[in-house]
């Protein structure tokens, strides 16, 4: 019964994969090797990035 | 020494990310000096501990990080052994990508249930994604709210073959004491005898997470 459960999980878990779209390699590799400097600016701080929320 | 980085995400809500991030995060404060990076909008780690007294507090400090999180870790980085990031149920805000960019570990908490699995193949792949600019990142998934009698709980080691990370030994059982310390701002350490199984559990886990 466990053995047949698992087998259908699995199954299920190898067709979720099956439905992913595609990696996109090549963007990720831009992305990876992008020089932030030139491209992304950094921007401003805002007013309060950080806020302690406990304790107050 | 700088602290380790600890990331607990799952684009899937209602896995267990804040209870495990608050858990883990108190019995890492046994050990050292914790923070919790609440970097979820929805805020829960903070209610969470603002729920406690001042008599019993909650162990561990928490802060919100609304951006520039990679920033407030290394800056953090320096004062404390331990930061637990609670990671928003969400890839699209890309704030996950960026605690677990700036992570050494990231646990990944999945209920014993198909909905959940499939939820995890995408987080899988964006994992994968971090990789390649935090090559040093190490995923595990962590089975939450095991029910020892549910054949779908006894049926999940089979399907995480299927993912190409592994599985921690470790995982938290389904227990009332982990919604009723919520409830009282505390952690499962606090809880007296009703927390001593669950404590023995996250020490368990702990001390996976620590040598693995």
């Amino acid at each position: 019964m466990t053995k047949e459960l698992g087998s259908k999980l699995a199954n299920s878990v190898r067709q979720a994969k099956a439905k992913q779209p595609q990696k996109n390699t090549t963007d990720a590799q831009q992305v990876a090797e992008a020089p932030l400097s030139k491209a992304e600016p950094e921007l401003p701080l805002p007013p309060l990035p950080v806020r302690r929320v406990w304790p107050d | 020494m700088l602290a380790q980085v600890f990331s607990v995400a799952n684009q899937k809500g209602g896995t267990g990310k804040t209870t495990l991030s608050m858990n883990l995060a108190a019995g890492l404060s046994r050990r050292g000096r914790t923070l919790i990076i609440d970097a979820d909008p929805q805020g829960s780690a903070g209610q969470w501990a603002g729920l406690s007294t001042d008599e019993r507090p909650f162990p561990v400090s928490v802060i919100s990080v609304a951006s520039n999180l990679a920033r407030e870790v290394s800056r953090m980085r320096q004062d404390y052994q331990y930061l637990v990031i609670d990671c928003p149920p969400t890839l699209e805000t890309g704030v996950a990508q960026s605690a677990m960019t700036i992570s050494d570990k990231v646990f990944i908490p999945i209920l014993p249930s198909p909905v959940d699995l499939w939820a995890s193949v995408r987080l899988a792949d964006a994992i994968d994604q971090v990789k390649i600019s935090n090559s040093r990142l190490q995923a595990y998934i962590l089975i939450n709210q095991l029910e020892l009698r549910s054949a779908m709980s006894r049926s999940m080691s089979q399907a995480l073959a299927e993912f190409d990370m592994p599985a921690l030994q470790s995982c938290l059982r389904r227990r009332a004491v982990y919604r009723n310390s919520a409830l009282e701002g505390l952690s499962v350490y606090c809880m007296g005898k009703r927390g001593e199984s669950a404590v023995q559990e996250v020490e368990f886990l702990i001390e996976e997470i620590l040598t693995s």
